[in-house]
């Protein structure tokens, strides 16, 4: 009888303890961070590449060597897409499962983001 | 009186332990809850789990093969989209096959399911997948995609099939793989076939013309300029909703064109820090995602799986999408190249400022209307049909950007995300206004049409 009491006590915390959204957020973003790094990367790329592609004679040497970065880039979004992709499918169905603990997540990741520094206006 | 004390002492015992019982079912139930699997089950009764899955294995097939820009993109999604429905729509109550709905589709013979045999949907509906994914992809699918899809197949093969009486499993397969074949075909003779292996369709040449298109980065030619002679779904998504005439071309600086090109200048010139990162977030940036239209794919799957929607509401949610889409993407190339207007960029470095430069690379294709307005357009009707009661009033926060290094943005209402898409092209300095208001207008149309033109199951869960 008591076993079956504590037994129930267990579940029932677990099925309503109260989620962690901080921490969480704290644990998911290093793999946000170099994400955001990587966008900023991108469109550095992009934008470099929009400069010198006009005279492809000129900046032959460039376009070769950004177009090695760009790929290389390109791959590791790709990689690192997969990795966040994945573990937010994973804290979307065991931890946040309501939408305002979403929500909260999303505000707090983008407040530790900022202030770890991943973001450069 | 003592007799009763007893009785209810020895109730008592019995009925903490069977209200604790209860509570620990219930519990169990709420934790573990899923949708099982059996034979001669309606659509209504499966999940769409699995459906999901492949959904993101087309994301990622599309940002990583080569030839699939927007327009190829949306046509894959397309194909696949209204395969998959086929495959379960004779275990949805009241559904109808596209078969006589979409154009040219009537000339092409799908297998009927036979009289008096069971089917299992879910094991059809993931061999109809599948095999439509290799299909689309072909020529260009690389081997670790391939392996991906042939990966999902066995597994949720494996899975669906728990339990299963062997002749349904194998009469189901093979059903699920003739609708693939069928739709195949049918997708063979729309304009489109294989064309990720030319996407720039050449050879073309741009008119000389003042007002027309002129390359704005090292790509000399555009995108797809024989695009818009696809067969469409619905022909009415051709034919009935065609952008006006824009305005008359003038570099006079009192004229609405010079006016509407100013609007662009001074736009990214005092753009907010908000409005840069709204330009980046809808651009589907350059070399790492799924194209506009994989974006409003992953949206409504997103909202799928927080709906727990089955696997006969997700198979009619993507088929809706996937007419949507392919079909804005044909209507708004037929005008992009009816009118080949030039680039806001090339008009602005010529006549006004020479040292302008966008937020964003200007995409190498003419301007008038805007692609993502157009597919965001029709993919906003899709949405509010789904899941308003028409208002396209929804709250929701769009996590899809998330693993591209964009923090998720929230809408109350489906109209406002499209808006907000359509803003998103000013903001980053490649599009006029006219080009996203009428392209609003182009893709709202075709939303409608899918909706009201086909005849789609009702009150689906």
């Amino acid at each position: 009888m008591i076993k079956y009491f504590l037994f129930t006590i267990l579940l029932f915390y677990s099925c309503t303890q109260k989620v962690d959204v901080v921490k969480l957020a704290e644990q998911f973003s290093a793999l946000e961070c170099k994400a955001v790094i990587l966008k900023d990367k991108r469109y550095a790329l992009a934008d470099r590449l929009r400069e010198i592609e006009m005279d492809t004679i000129a900046n032959r040497k460039e376009l070769d060597s950004l177009d090695k970065v760009i790929n290389l880039t390109k791959q590791e979004s790709l990689i690192l897409a997969d990795s966040i992709k994945n573990q937010l499918d994973n804290l979307f169905a065991h931890y946040l499962k309501d939408p305002s603990e979403r929500k909260a997540f999303n505000d707090t990741l983008r407040k530790i983001i900022e202030t770890k520094g991943c973001i450069h206006h | 009186m003592n007799s009763n004390i007893v009785k209810w002492t020895s109730y008592k015992n019995l009925a903490v332990p069977a209200v604790l019982s209860l509570i620990v079912l219930f519990m169990f139930d709420s934790c573990t809850k899923d949708i099982s699997i059996q034979s001669s089950k309606t659509t209504e009764e499966y999940s769409a789990d699995f459906i999901l899955s492949y959904y993101d294995q087309i994301c990622k097939t599309v940002k990583t093969t080569p030839g699939f820009f927007p327009p190829q993109a949306a046509r894959a999604y397309g194909y696949i989209g209204i395969a998959q429905y086929e495959a379960v729509v004779n275990g949805i109550e009241n559904g109808k096959s596209l078969q006589n709905q979409l154009n040219g589709f009537a000339s092409f013979q799908l297998p009927q399911p036979l009289q008096g045999e069971l089917y299992n949907w879910a094991i059809a509906s993931n061999a109809t997948t599948a095999r439509m994914m290799r299909l689309m992809f072909d020529k260009n699918l690389t081997p670790a995609n391939r392996l991906k899809i042939d990966s999902l197949e066995s597994l949720y093969h494996t899975q669906l099939s728990t339990g299963e009486e062997t002749s349904i499993i194998s009469r189901s397969q093979s059903y699920g793989q003739n609708i693939a074949d069928v739709v195949y075909n049918y997708s063979k003779s729309d304009g489109g076939h294989e064309s990720y292996l030319d996407p720039f369709q050449l050879p073309y040449s741009v008119p000389p013309d003042p007002f027309c298109w002129v390359p704005t980065g090292a790509i000399t030619t555009p995108l797809s300029p024989r695009w818009g002679n696809n067969r469409p779904f619905l022909t009415s998504n051709i034919q009935k909703v065609q952008p006006p005439q824009h305005m008359a071309f003038s570099v006079a600086t009192n004229s609405e064109f010079y006016k509407e090109a100013m609007i662009v200048y001074n736009t990214v010139t005092n753009n907010t820090s908000e409005q840069i990162e709204i330009a980046k977030y809808w651009a589907d940036d350059p070399f790492a995602t799924c194209t506009p239209a994989g974006h409003t794919f992953n949206i409504l799957a997103q909202i799928l799986k927080e709906e727990r929607a089955t696997l006969a509401k997700s198979s009619m949610a993507f088929a809706k999408m996937s007419i949507a889409e392919n079909d804005a993407f044909i209507s708004c190339w037929k005008g992009k190249y009816d009118y080949i207007l030039i680039r806001p960029v090339s008009y602005i470095q010529k006549y006004i400022d020479a040292n302008f430069k966008t937020v964003i690379g200007t995409p190498p294709f003419p301007a008038y209307t805007s692609g993502h307005s157009c597919e965001m357009g029709a993919g906003s009707r899709i949405l509010s049909s789904l899941f308003t009661n028409g208002s396209g009033n929804y709250q929701f926060t769009d996590y899809s950007q998330l693993q591209y290094g964009f923090f998720a943005r929230s809408y109350s209402n489906f109209e406002e995300m499209a808006q907000e898409c359509a803003n998103s092209r000013l903001y980053g300095g490649i599009h006029y206004p006219i080009d996203n208001s009428k392209g609003l207008q182009v893709g709202k149309a075709i939303g409608d049409n899918v909706n009201k033109e086909i005849i789609w199951p009702l009150l689906v869960r």
